[in-house]
């Protein structure tokens, strides 16, 4: 006694349905655990659009099939990419890096952590999202679409593993594919502060206003009434105990950048030394 | 004189009596804490002015905000490290985090925002502790989250600005092992299961994980549990800036030290941070308007500020005028008495406030302006480090600059 095919053909197609809507539902209960880790809500974030692989990366749809290899004593990832259907590339991810930057990304790598936190994001009053950091400023929120989300097919997400942390990589582009409407009380942008750190003209700049926006505000015509020819030293003690700790905070952050730079070039260069 | 180092706590008569020890700080009868019983029951000493003063001549610099208002208001052998120093014997300071939460609130970062002040008028290395197996242990996290936890906690330390060429970062779950590990166990071998029950309260129902985590806390005081840091140096001195619910740790290190060959650590203890909505409140985790976190942002200081915070102020601006606020319960005049670095301002407050002429409104509005600038300040820093900042300062490496 077995099943026609009408019936085999039905059970088959139940079976991927089934399988797809599974996949489709952990797929979009992760999207929404990442949305809520990014700040951006619990339908903040969605999958890019196929029109979004040749617009945000330049690659031609149907030959970015993204598979990872991890490998714990390696301190690289293999991607094999499909540049053709007869041909496939391994990106490092130094190359994956060279290759986003060449099309204007700034690529963050990210430790999603245990499955149960990428399943289940504590985030509350308690634990502020962890994420939101990585959301570029100025971005704005896009309604929801009024169809549901079908298949990845065509859609691009690239999965990064180095050493034994699982990360997701992101590239940000100047046509972000998901957006996120900041509110005036959000964060500093992590990446443009770490960029101004580093920066040394913007960081030389940036002191420069300080000190001439305190010190306007220092010398106004009360001042000059009140304090007459003792104000230049007045001014200056002012400037000096309320700058203080921002300019030595700032300046603390720049040795630190600059010793980490220095510290995890030596580490790439000599990746077993140990001391 | 100090009371004999690792000796019991007398036992709670009456219910009534207060408690301190690191997982549980509660006053009597509900009240505030008496810091005076305190340094009484645990034989430590008062931070006098004369020590103050005499940290500002050897240093050159200014005591820091939180000497000169007595929140850091006891210590064990501060003399012994300052006569050290003062001879150009080098010191080195450890302090430590728990990390039970992501989100920190201003009392956490008071132990870090004095340590560098330390670290930077002394010109001295710094090894700060990340317990990620302690409160694996005791809030019943899992170890991934411990350590997830640490390493955010420790993006938060760093912000507060601590000298990366001369500061060492770790955690227990990465760094617990070889030299470390073996003072563990010349410490464990000298304290009785007894002696730490009657230091820490231990009872039959906890397990012995927790038994056997305090010698984990005691062996950052001894410099050859850091051989990349402190090699042959075993007559180098420890200085720990820690809050006075610690002490219990470091009295029974103080015990042992002398028995396995070194010297014992000078502790300098700091008072409590009260909660926003009084001495009698307790901060929680729960409930997010009883602390000022630093991830929050100026709205919600400001809100939390003018509708929480406890005020000493009388209930009409009549009343007010004539009898003043009451400062020994004002939250907003207290938090400026830790954060308000002018001190003739503060005492111009105190005078003007005090006797009624100013009022709850403008004291709450300038408490605004201090936490917001000061929050804004670390949230700028804390957004520059990044995990390879991270991995830079938890890694084990020597720190040839660290006396320099």
């Amino acid at each position: 006694m077995g099943l026609s095919e009408e019936q085999l053909l039905a059970r088959l197609k139940e079976f991927q349905t089934k399988n797809q809507l599974e996949h489709d539902n952990g797929q979009r209960r992760g999207m929404k655990s990442l949305s809520v880790r990014l700040r951006l809500g619990k339908g903040g974030l969605r999958m890019a659009p196929q029109e979004a692989l040749g617009e945000v990366l330049r690659v031609p749809l149907g030959c970015v099939t993204p598979f990872s290899l991890n490998f714990h004593c390696y301190q690289y990832m293999f991607n094999k990419i499909l540049v053709s259907y007869s041909k496939k590339l391994s990106l490092s991810t130094h190359d994956l890096d060279k290759f986003l930057k060449s099309i204007g990304g700034d690529p963050s790598y990210v430790d999603l952590g245990s499955n149960e936190t990428y399943a289940n994001p504590s985030v509350g009053k308690d634990q502020p999202p962890d994420l939101a950091c990585f959301v570029p400023s100025g971005s704005t929120v896009l309604p929801d679409p009024p169809q549901p989300a079908t298949s990845s097919k065509g859609h691009v997400e690239i999965q990064v593993s180095v050493d034994n942390k699982s990360t997701a990589s992101t590239v940000n582009s100047s046509k972000p594919s998901t957006s996120a409407k900041r509110t005036k009380d959000e964060q500093v942008n992590c990446v443009n502060v770490t960029k101004t750190v580093t920066h040394v003209q913007s960081l030389v700049e940036d002191l420069l206003d300080k000190t001439s926006s305190l010190l306007l505000s220092e010398i106004t015509e009360e001042t000059i009434a009140k304090h007459e020819g003792q104000l230049g030293t007045k001014v200056s003690d002012s400037i000096r105990s309320r700058l203080r700790e921002d300019f030595e905070r700032t300046l603390m952050i720049l040795k630190s950048t600059a010793y980490t730079e220095g510290f995890s070039a030596g580490k790439r260069h000599y990746p077993h030394r140990t001391y | 004189m100090e009371k004999r180092e690792g000796e019991a706590e007398p036992e709670q008569k009456e219910e009534e009596e207060q408690v301190v020890n690191p997982w549980m700080v509660s006053a009597k009868g509900g009240g505030k804490i008496d810091y005076d019983k305190l340094i009484d029951q645990f034989g430590c000493q008062r931070i006098d002015q004369s020590l103050v003063d005499r940290i500002h001549r050897l240093t050159g610099r200014p005591p820091h905000v939180f000497l000169r208002r007595g929140v850091f208001f006891a210590h064990r052998d501060l003399n012994e490290i300052l006569d050290a120093y003062e001879r150009g014997d080098k010191f080195y300071l450890y302090t430590g985090r728990g990390p039970s939460s992501e989100a920190l609130h201003l009392g956490h970062l008071i132990p870090f925002m004095f340590t560098k002040y330390l670290q930077e008028v002394f010109k001295v290395p710094l090894v700060v502790q990340l317990t990620d197996d302690e409160k694996c242990m005791w809030k019943n996290l899992t170890v991934e989250e411990s350590q997830r936890l640490a390493r955010e906690n420790a993006k938060d330390i760093i912000a507060c600005g601590f000298d990366i060429s001369k500061t060492f970062i770790f955690s227990d779950f990465d760094f617990v092992g070889g030299a470390f590990y073996k003072n563990m166990v010349k410490v464990g071998k000298c304290v009785t299961y007894n002696k730490v029950v009657g230091i820490f309260g231990f009872t039959g129902e906890d397990h012995i994980g927790k038994v056997s985590f305090p010698p984990v806390q005691a062996v950052p005081s001894f410099p050859s549990s850091f051989p990349h840091l402190f090699p042959g140096q075993d007559n180098l001195r420890c200085l720990i800036p820690c809050a006075i619910d610690q002490d219990p740790y470091f009295r029974m290190t103080r015990d042992v030290a002398p028995r396995i060959g070194y010297h014992k650590p000078a502790l300098i203890e700091s008072s409590f941070f009260p909660a926003l909505q009084g001495e009698t409140g307790k901060m929680s985790a729960s409930d997010p308007n009883s602390a000022i976190y630093v991830t929050d942002s100026a709205k919600e200081i400001k809100n939390k500020i003018n509708r929480y915070a406890f005020s000493g102020g009388q209930d009409s601006v009549e009343k007010h005028r004539e009898l003043g606020a009451n400062l020994e319960v004002d939250i907003p005049f207290k938090y400026l008495s830790f954060f308000l670095d002018d001190d003739d301002k503060l005492e111009e407050i105190q005078k003007e406030y005090g006797s009624g002429r100013m009022l709850t409104g403008e004291v709450k509005q300038l408490l605004v302006e201090v936490l917001t600038e000061m929050v804004e300040r670390h949230r700028r820093a804390r957004a520059a480090v990044t995990d390879e900042m991270v991995d830079a300062f938890m890694a084990v490496r020597p720190l040839p600059n660290m006396f320099i």
